[in-house]
């Protein structure tokens, strides 16, 4: 199918599923209050490439954790369709500090809350308007969530005060009514030294920032972060709407996401990768890694924000 | 008149008496001019027991443009690091395997030098500032 065609077909498949037509169990009412993860059963949609077809062939990708549901949408669709049941997507930090002190800072190095054990990865240094460096990574590994104060500490690989490189500036809270488009937070940084714009993960300084598209579907993609290091995946879907994430103790929705594989052998990302940046071929930054599951095949799938959108929301610009 | 007699104060001398008396009258106030030639160039005999020179020493390059202008792409690893004198500043277990990265001060400012290695030689080389923050 046409790029056209697969938008409006996904957008046909949503509506009739939102009006309770394709009769899922839970109804779409539940999706914005579920706080059980373990029975939790949902349908995202995407666009994806046709396998082994055209690069201009797409399909529409279903993500679910109910084979069931996911079939019946697959027959809706009379098979053009990309299908993995994936269980759960979880946020990727982890409560286990592995990492020594890095100095100078730089993108991929472990960050997390002196207070809680949530622990992620640095994605990148960002500037405000004044020119002010801060450290990017997620909400749920800087803000817990948005459950920690603004002005909470922040250190690099431990608890102790000497680790602090930072406060708690800003965060975007998650959204129970309405698909959220990033998962993100700033630490303002103090008396610290920082590699503004080097990246281990492309050998180099990162061009800038772009946005993230249906042609880039089959685009290789790399990231550095703070548990698996440097890895390579290809991007296997975009646009992904009605992505459920499970948080730990809320499951927020995520729309115009954008999903990994590193394929079936190798995972991009794991628990504590969080946060980190990814970017193409070409060096420029593309994604804020937030979340990833495992398919039942064992193939892990990675989900990121659209970096451009964290950007914008936090009122910030690549350092 | 003979033509040997010049005439002098109203008198007359011979002609080779007025020649004796102007040579003895230059001899008297001016010393004659001899020209002496410049002995022959003192050749030292070559030292029977000759040690080498010193090779030229050449400090290592101490700007990152000067350390980036002498790292040429095709270089061995060995070459680069007798570029900087030193062996890398890498990450044990973060800085990846086919990249070697150095810390060079130059003035007030950090710099990050770093190549990108593919089959032993360099195929990507660069530089990043290190930034402090107050």
């Amino acid at each position: 199918m046409k790029l056209d065609s697969v938008r409006s077909f996904k957008q046909e498949l949503a509506d009739r599923y939102a009006a309770g037509v394709i009769e899922l169990d839970p109804p779409m009412a539940r999706f914005f209050e579920a706080t059980d993860p373990q029975h939790y059963d949902s349908i995202s949609l995407g666009v994806a490439l046709k396998a082994g077809a055209a690069l201009s062939d797409f399909v529409v990708s279903i993500r679910s954790s109910d084979p069931a549901a996911a079939d019946r949408i697959a027959a809706l669709a009379h098979g053009e369709v990309d299908v993995r049941i994936i269980p759960s997507i979880d946020a990727r930090s982890t409560p286990q500090w592995l990492q020594a002190r890095r100095d100078p800072l730089e993108c991929g190095v472990q960050v997390g809350l002196q207070a809680k054990n949530s622990v992620g990865t640095l994605g990148c240094i960002v500037r405000d308007n004044m020119g002010r460096p801060y450290a990017l990574s997620n909400s749920h590994v800087f803000a817990d969530g948005g459950k920690a104060p603004i002005g909470s500490f922040v250190t690099q690989s431990g608890k102790s005060s000497a680790e602090i490189i930072g406060v708690l500036d800003r965060f975007i809270p998650y959204s129970g009514s309405t698909p959220n488009l990033v998962d993100c937070a700033v630490v303002r940084l103090a008396k610290v030294r920082i590699l503004p714009r080097h990246n281990l993960a492309i050998g180099g300084d990162i061009r800038g920032v772009r946005v993230v598209t249906p042609d880039d579907l089959g685009a290789h993609v790399f990231k550095v972060g703070r548990t698996t290091g440097i890895s390579t995946g290809k991007i296997t879907s975009v646009e992904m709407d009605n992505l459920p994430v499970n948080m730990g103790d809320s499951v927020p929705r995520f729309s115009d996401q954008i999903e990994i594989s590193g394929g079936p052998a190798a995972d991009f990302s794991a628990p504590g990768d969080s946060g980190s940046l990814i970017l193409d071929a070409a060096g420029w930054a593309v994604g804020l890694l937030f979340a990833g599951g495992r398919d039942g095949k064992g193939e892990d799938f990675t989900y990121a924000n659209q970096l451009s959108f964290v950007l914008q929301r936090l009122g910030m610009v690549l350092a | 008149v003979s033509p040997f007699w010049v005439g002098f104060r109203g008198g007359y001398i011979r002609a080779h008496q007025l020649a004796l008396l102007v040579v003895l009258a230059c001899s008297g106030c001016q010393r004659p001019v001899v020209y002496v030639p410049a002995p022959p160039p003192v050749v030292q005999p070559p030292p029977t027991d000759p040690t080498p020179p010193p090779p030229p020493t050449q400090n290592p390059p101490t700007t990152v443009a000067e350390i980036l202008d002498k790292i040429d792409l095709g270089m061995s690893f060995e070459s680069v690091i007798a570029v900087f004198g030193r062996p890398p500043q890498d990450v044990p277990g973060a800085t990846p395997a086919n990249m070697s990265r150095w810390y060079v001060v130059e003035g007030e400012k950090t710099f990050l030098v770093f190549v990108v290695m593919d089959g032993g030689r360099v195929v990507r080389k660069g530089s990043s500032v290190v930034e402090e923050v107050r």
